[in-house]
């Protein structure tokens, strides 16, 4: 709570121009929302418009964000899928290229072999897991992100994608089964019962 | 609660998204269910894969834009506050309401355009030519009473005639009187005419009637009072 009062604070003085308070709620909130652009389109370069996009709307109508209706990081992720939405839809309608594959993950894993043993190992499982998301429907990746990434709850999930929490729930179970077998070779070291 | 419906509820209880009983039961229940602490470590690693896999970090160009944006959006509201003097009332000018401004701009357009076709108006007096008056003639008085969008015009050798000088002109060549005068043109006149109206010049026609020819003269016919 006390965590939005502060966001409030910030973006009045941010409305009235003021470059430090934005800055400060720019810092607080840009890796999120970018990695939640970027997990959901896969490009640097289009997360970063995304990111921008968001940020662009607090600048100019700070007025759309009603902190009864939710968190600032609420906000920003709403604005930031209706963005991402958009472009997934025109990826979808001007595709000539199939979207990058686990195999390419895999081979940029292995490129990475010139670094010692453990920063390969935690290059390829993350190569991996990024692949394992990609290959998620959009709504599954969708959820995966603002729950794991973005650390979301379930009702904020719910009102950045605009539906019940139960929906959520289903949503994340059914990522959550998806991920856990296609990373079962990555994860099997690890599933051993705590004794 | 069965295994299957554990299993349903254990990303949400690695999330704390369960009611507290709800969460109480399920680990009563993961005491003693092998099967089910399995499923709950496998999320768990999976949840720790996930985290490992960061996104590249945020390039320094998007800060760059991003504030950019912002000084840029408060940089022209607050050039806008600041002035001062000529260049506030100049700005104060524009924040005009809306519907004010809109009758505003309709009277300037429509001020423009009443201007434009006053002066487009006087633009074609400015080019209207007097046409020259008929000639006189009982001829032409006689054809204009018949005819009245046939108007005559008479050339002679000299130029264009005017109303008033041809037929005195024309009269002193023959040598005639007024009034004799006036006959051989009203003869002439009639001939030349209708010979230029069906096609025949006149010397042809005057052959066929007998008919001096004018030489230094001819006649033009022209439908309509405009040239």
């Amino acid at each position: 709570m006390a965590s939005s009062l502060a966001d409030q604070e910030l973006l009045a003085a941010a409305a009235r121009g003021d470059q430090a308070a934005f800055s400060q709620l720019y810092q607080r909130y840009r890796n999120r929302v970018y990695g939640f652009a970027y997990r959901m389109l896969g490009t640097q370069e289009v997360a970063e418009d995304v990111t921008h996009e968001a940020f662009l709307a607090l600048i100019r109508q700070p007025e759309r964000y009603q902190a009864e209706r939710g968190s600032l990081l609420t906000f920003l992720c709403a604005v930031a899928r209706n963005h991402i939405y958009q472009h997934l839809r025109h990826q979808e309608r001007y595709a000539t290229e199939p979207v990058e594959t686990s195999d390419e993950y895999e081979e940029a894993g292995v490129r990475y072999s010139f670094d010692p043993l453990n920063d390969l190992l935690e290059r390829e499982l993350a190569a991996v897991v990024e692949a394992a998301l990609a290959r998620l429907p959009v709504a599954q990746r969708e959820a995966v992100t603002l729950r794991e990434y973005q650390e979301l709850s379930y009702e904020e999930i719910a009102t950045v994608i605009g539906a019940d929490t139960n929906v959520v729930k289903a949503r994340l179970y059914r990522a959550r089964q998806a991920l856990a077998k296609r990373l079962a070779p990555y994860l099997n070291q690890e599933t051993a019962p705590r004794a | 609660m069965n295994c299957h419906e554990i299993i349903s509820q254990l990303g949400a209880l690695l999330d704390q998204e369960l009611e507290q009983a709800q969460a109480s039961m399920m680990r009563r229940h993961l005491g003693h269910c092998i099967e089910c602490q399995v499923e709950l470590e496998r999320l768990r690693a999976l949840k720790a894969a996930l985290q490992n896999a960061g996104p590249p970090a945020v390039s320094a160009r998007l800060d760059e834009r991003v504030m950019a944006t912002f000084r840029m959006q408060h940089g022209r509201a607050s050039a806008i506050s600041k002035v001062s003097g000529w260049r506030a009332w100049i700005f104060n000018s524009f924040a005009i309401p809306k519907p004010a401004l809109s009758l505003i701009v309709a009277l300037l357009i429509g001020t423009a355009a009443l201007a434009y076709k006053a002066g487009e108006i006087a633009g074609l007096r400015s080019q209207v030519v007097t046409p020259p008056a008929p000639i006189y003639s009982p001829v032409v008085a006689t054809r204009q009473a018949i005819e009245p969008a046939h108007v005559v015009y008479i050339k002679t050798p000299g130029g264009c005639s005017r109303s008033n000088s041809l037929p005195s002109a024309m009269l002193a060549q023959k040598g005639s009187t007024k009034s004799a005068g006036a006959q051989a043109a009203v003869s002439q006149f009639e001939t030349q005419a209708s010979a230029s109206e069906a096609g025949i010049d006149y010397t042809t026609r005057a052959a066929l009637e007998n008919l001096e020819p004018v030489k230094d003269a001819s006649v033009r016919v022209i439908k309509g009072e405009n040239r």
